[in-house]
């Protein structure tokens, strides 16, 4: 009875361990894909903002000839 | 004593298990010595002969490898660069770098696109800035070649229309800075949890 508690206990030890590290690596991959889709975002509105900009600028050099 | 030599028999059985690929790779290496070895024994008797045309081949060789890796190192780090796509991120190409390790140069990374978007943001702004002086300026003449009856009329509602649209087009841009600023302000703050989450 002594032997198979301990076996239990051992094999408990060690999923418990696996499943810890599965948890964090889980973790770990959920917040990599939030600052992924952040730094996408970002790329996103930079471009926006420089789109916008060289339009302003085509429509000020043609009034500059005013 | 049963116990314990179970215990560790158990304990030692699933080290085996968990580490599967140490112990393949350390048979592995077992092989490829005793193959390198055979290889050199046999490669010594052909050197003698092969010598003087194998250092020609291998500078050539080594040429061609080196334009070779030259262009895949650009490739690899072009493709790095550019891959942003969908996928397990934390299985992508890490390097030598842990979860958390990797996870930080990210969020490095993220800040530094985030500067970068102020930056643009200060060019928008300075635009925008002169942009409106210009506009002014353009008022002012037309004014006074309207009053000076230098252009016709529909030479002036042309112009007025040129002023117009770029009028309106600066306005579309500060609405636009406007946003970015405030946008930038919460991207900052959710970079900031994360990595501090990323901490603990």
């Amino acid at each position: 009875m002594k032997t198979i508690y301990s076996l239990v206990l051992v094999l408990f030890l060690f999923s418990s361990c696996t499943d810890k590290k599965k948890e964090e690596e889980k973790k770990m991959e959920q917040t990599i894909q939030k600052i992924d889709s952040l730094e996408q975002n970002i790329s996103k509105d930079i471009e926006e903002l420089k789109d916008i900009t060289k339009q302003v600028e085509d429509n000020l050099k043609e009034i500059d000839s005013i | 004593m049963k116990t314990i030599k179970l215990l560790f028999s158990v304990i030692f059985l699933l080290t085996l298990l968990g580490s599967p690929q140490i112990y393949a790779q350390g048979k592995g290496k077992e092989k490829k010595l005793e193959k390198s070895q055979q290889k050199k024994s046999e490669e010594v008797k052909q050197k003698g002969k092969e010598a003087k045309e194998k250092a020609e081949k291998e500078s050539n060789k080594i040429k061609k490898e080196h334009k070779q890796k030259g262009e895949k190192v650009e490739k690899e780090i072009k493709a790095k660069k550019e891959f942003k796509g969908d996928g397990n991120a934390y299985g992508r190409n890490k390097g030598d770098l842990s979860g958390k390790e990797f996870g930080k140069l990210r969020s490095q990374e993220a800040l530094e696109k985030i500067e970068e978007k102020q930056e643009n943001i200060n060019i928008s702004e300075k635009t925008l800035n002169e942009g409106r002086e210009r506009v002014k300026k353009a008022k002012e003449r037309l004014e006074k070649q309207k009053k000076a009856k230098e252009i016709t009329d529909e030479e002036a509602r042309e112009k007025e229309d040129k002023v117009g649209k770029a009028e309106k087009k600066l306005d579309e841009l500060e609405e636009k800075i406007k946003k970015q600023k405030e946008k930038t302000k919460k991207e900052k703050k959710v970079l900031k949890d994360i990595t501090v989450k990323d901490e603990d």
